[in-house]
């Protein structure tokens, strides 16, 4: 078995991941524990079982976040699992008001579908990427990218900054809400009234592409629909416009008040009266907790899982933080099997060497790195959203992946940077700590004693602590570790 | 297990030198399987070395009816009375049927002989779902699950053939039609980017390190880890490509004007790929933007400009360069558009649609028969009468010379375009 090879490896590195995995406050603890992980690991051989208690911490937050620095790590080691789940989860109880201050540099009215030319979607973008470097409410932006991916809208139509920010804002704002209530906001979302085509369809002359996918990728997903259904559900949503304040706004005279058929069922159906015939099946159930389970947890989740998560759906009244919260107390989610069971996205890749090394990049890096590597935020290639797993991964995206560390800025570059060269590398600790200690901020288990001493070996070739520091950074990054999640 | 690893490092290293080759690696469960796989020899029929088959993908559903118009059909305008093509705006074929007037270049290529239009190509209970259709047209296998591709299969009978043959994609993501059961393209969107770049101007270590690192974690993972084999292979397949690939585009001068946008960019890259001693079996490309559910005409006819242009630019670089009867240019999308247009002058998706065939040594001209518009299914939208496995068949057995049952799972009627 695959897992299994890989953990007796972890079970004898674990010494070493657990010397430089949460800096020099909790060196201590980690270590008096140490022996107890390399056996917990040695022996986990079953999929199922539990990964070891080491691992969790680093496992959740590379999940329900983007990883993050050894400040962090001990934050939330500190707090124990079960805390830290729902620490993340409360995020509302963190302020974010420093954060929430910064806007992004675009139109600030609605103003149609003006282009506005490529700088107001870079703009966007890469406020949105600060912010989940930033965010003291990781979970929030992670389960915001979540929906985004999830009602997938994209630029390229819309054409519209100020509607791309709502929409966001909406998400961000539901990010772990009812799912009635996303449904419904989204349906007379700006952008997304633009994006599929809602304000274009009218009473004496339906368009059907809202209709199908709120169905086909929105909630039921294929299967229990016919063209018909789709036919009879346009009729349905007939009625929205976008008023001059970017607003999505019903019109009951502009409404197609005749009986429709849908899904079995008919009546004079409004909008909202078609959400709550979707939400309340239960193909949307299953539908939205294997999405959900993907993505925070591993492909291919069983059916006894999926059903599971679909009890809490339906029990909780269509509650996300309900299911989420099922997922990371769940056994399966800190299983053994889940361990580094996925592959980064480009933005995953991205955001969590920028958060965990204190790094920035400048805008341009963003933006590019974003665009060669097929994941440009607010620009979904289209209503499926972004590819995931093992797809992200061919031959021309792991070159991009091996020369995007260069755009990693240091002190030397960048005096924002909390990246600090002579920090890393102080005069006096030989190359090979600073590069264990480096590479750890990265991938907090530690990489495998084999795999550092290339590293270490490359890195010592290298006088200047800068140059030091970027090579530690770019061969870690350049590792299959560092690129799993 | 460590040897074994090892072996497979070292053809993989052998590479570095010469041509980029395809990397078998498991994708995970498959239904389709090339026959090959199972250990039977594959069937050859025919030397297929030096041919190329160009794939053009246009996404979102291109509306077939304003690409080659059924203009003698009353039915056409009748449907259409906003959008539809008034006799200034298309080119016609013979009394019945045209080209949409944006596409003059293709015209000229079709009037030389160069152009096969197949119509009305769909397939049985078509799918009307993007992802599904998309899905179907790649794997060429309407019943679902599957999980590789119709091309990519082909690749996997080619590699046990021994061809040490390429697929190249263009394109940041690799589509399903390129996946096999082992193998897999080579993938990039920027010549440019395609290297790995220096951390200073002397260095010459990196490439090595990160070669290094990546062979010492897969060997530490033991064989089977999937995903950490595949970012392995991915990234040491990069590596050694890079040099040649770079090669292959910066000694490349075309012998003809190129339009000046992304798609006709990509083509312009593919024939210095074609010309170059990487001699790829498959190059594929993608034109998107055709989902036009409002306000079709004039985005629709920018695209089918855009297609058209470049279309004709690739052809006339290769004749010049002596290998445009080496080269079949394929166009496919997931489906046609609604006979009726919605009421936001545009159409919602609908079912058959044209194929376009072109290259230096096809059989010119229209085959199969134009949809009846006065005979749609219940959804309003064209039957369809050739199976677009019937084209792939054509390909496979027609110009890459192996048995179609090779890859697809019957036997279908072939067309006498190749």
């Amino acid at each position: 078995m695959d897992r299994r090879a890989f953990l007796k490896l972890s079970a004898a590195t674990a010494g070493v991941a657990a010397m430089t995995v949460y800096g020099s406050g909790l060196l201590k603890v980690v270590n008096a524990s140490n022996n107890g992980a390399a056996a917990a690991l040695a022996t986990a051989q079953d999929p199922t079982a539990p990964m070891s208690s080491l691992v969790q911490i680093p496992h959740l937050l590379r999940r329900a976040g983007f990883g993050g620095g050894p400040q962090e790590q001990s934050k939330y080691l500190a707090m124990g699992y079960d805390q830290a789940v729902q620490y993340l989860l409360n995020y509302q109880q963190i302020d974010n008001s420093a954060l929430d201050a910064i806007a992004p540099n675009i139109r600030t009215t609605y103003s149609g579908t003006v282009p506005a030319g490529q700088n107001e979607m870079n703009n966007l973008a890469t406020w949105w990427v600060n912010r989940m470097i930033q965010t003291p409410r990781p979970l929030e932006e992670k389960m915001t990218l979540f929906w985004h991916n999830h009602f997938a809208t994209a630029y390229f139509k819309v054409q519209n900054g100020y509607s791309m920010y709502q929409q966001n804002k909406f998400l961000r704002a539901n990010a772990l809400g009812n799912f009635n209530d996303l449904l419904t906001g989204i349906t007379s979302d700006g952008a997304m009234l633009i994006w599929l085509d809602g304000i274009l369809n009218r009473k004496n002359n339906p368009n059907e592409n809202f209709a199908r996918e709120i169905m086909e990728v929105f909630s039921t997903g294929r299967g229990p629909y016919t063209q018909s259904d789709v036919s009879q559900g346009a009729k349905a949503f007939t009625g929205f416009s976008i008023n001059s304040s970017g607003q999505g706004v019903f019109t009951p005279a502009n409404h197609d008040n005749s009986v429709k058929t849908f899904l079995g069922q008919s009546g004079n159906f409004a909008p909202q009266d078609i959400i709550d015939i979707l939400v309340a099946r239960p193909e949307t159930a299953a539908n939205l907790s294997t999405e959900l389970f993907i993505f925070l947890g591993y492909p291919n989740p069983s059916p006894e899982m999926i059903s599971r998560l679909s009890t809490v759906y339906f029990d909780s009244g269509y509650s996300i933080k309900s299911m989420v919260e099922a997922i990371f107390t769940s056994p399966e989610f800190i299983s053994n099997q889940a361990y580094l069971a996925n592959v980064k996205s480009p933005i995953e890749y991205l955001v969590t060497a920028l958060r965990s090394l204190n790094a920035t990049a400048s805008n341009g890096t963003l933006v590019s790195t974003m665009t060669n590597q097929a994941q440009f935020l607010f620009d979904p290639p289209s209503v499926f959203g972004w590819p995931s797993g093992i797809q992200w991964i061919n031959t021309g995206s792991m070159m991009e992946r091996f020369n995007f560390p260069n755009g990693v800025q240091t002190k030397a570059d960048n005096k924002l940077s909390g990246l600090d060269p002579l920090q890393a590398f102080p005069s006096g600790m030989d190359t090979a700590t600073a590069v264990a200690d480096l590479t750890s901020r990265l991938f907090p288990e530690g990489l495998p004693n084999e795999v550092l001493s290339v590293i270490q070996s490359s890195t010592a070739s290298y006088t200047d602590p800068t140059l030091k520091t970027k090579n530690t950074v770019r061969l870690t990054m350049a590792c299959p570790f560092y690129n799993l999640n | 297990m460590k040897n074994a690893r090892r072996d497979l490092l070292r053809q993989v290293a052998a590479r570095v030198a010469g041509i980029p080759s395809v990397t078998p690696l498991s994708l995970g469960p498959t239904v389709i399987e090339a026959n090959s796989t199972n250990g039977v020899a594959p069937a050859v029929l025919q030397n297929a070395s030096n041919k190329t088959l160009v794939v053009i993908q246009l996404m979102g559903g291109n509306d077939g009816l304003n690409t080659v118009v059924p203009y003698g059909q009353k039915e056409y305008l009748q449907n259409r009375p906003t959008i539809g093509l008034q006799q200034n705006e298309i080119l016609p074929i013979d009394g019945n049927i045209a080209l949409n007037s944006q596409m003059s270049a293709m015209m000229a290529l079709y009037k030389s002989n160069r152009v096969g239009i197949i119509q009305g190509v769909s397939y049985p209970n078509p799918n009307l779902s993007h992802f599904q259709a998309t899905a179907i047209w790649e794997s060429a296998a309407p019943s679902m699950p599957f999980s590789n591709g119709w091309l990519g299969r082909y690749m996997d009978v080619s590699n046990q053939l021994g061809e040490q043959a390429t697929a190249v994609n263009l394109q940041d993501l690799v589509p399903q039609a390129l996946l096999g059961v082992t193998a897999q393209p080579l993938s990039f969107s920027s010549v440019q980017r395609f290297k790995v770049a220096p951390l200073t101007k002397n260095d010459n270590q990196t490439q090595t390190v990160i070669q290094q690192l990546n062979e010492t974690a897969c060997s530490a993972c033991g064989e089977y880890n999937t995903l950490v084999n595949q970012m392995m292979q991915s990234g040491l397949d990069a590596m050694s490509a890079s040099a040649v690939i770079q090669a292959a585009a910066n000694s490349y001068t075309p012998q003809v004007t190129y339009p000046q946008n992304d798609f006709a960019n990509r083509l312009k890259l593919a024939a210095g790929i074609i010309v170059s001693s990487i001699n790829p079996k498959i190059v594929y490309v993608t034109l998107g933007g055709f989902d036009t559910h409002g306000n079709q005409k004039a985005a629709q006819n920018a695209l089918l400009k855009q297609l058209s242009d470049g279309v004709s630019a690739f052809y006339n670089d290769l004749a010049a360069q002596g290998r445009a009867n080496n080269t079949l240019m394929m166009t496919f999308s997931e489906f046609g558009r609604r006979v009726k247009e919605n009421g936001s002058r545009g159409t919602d998706h609908g079912t058959a649609l044209p194929q376009f065939m072109i290259g230096g040594s096809i059989s010119p001209g229209l085959y199969g028969t134009y949809p009846s518009l006065s005979s749609l299914d219940s959804s309003g939208n064209l039957v369809g009468n050739i199976d677009f496995r019937q084209t792939y068949a054509t390909v496979l057995e027609d110009w890459f010379g192996i048995k179609q049952t090779e890859v697809l799972d019957s036997t279908y009627t072939k067309l006498t375009i190749v």
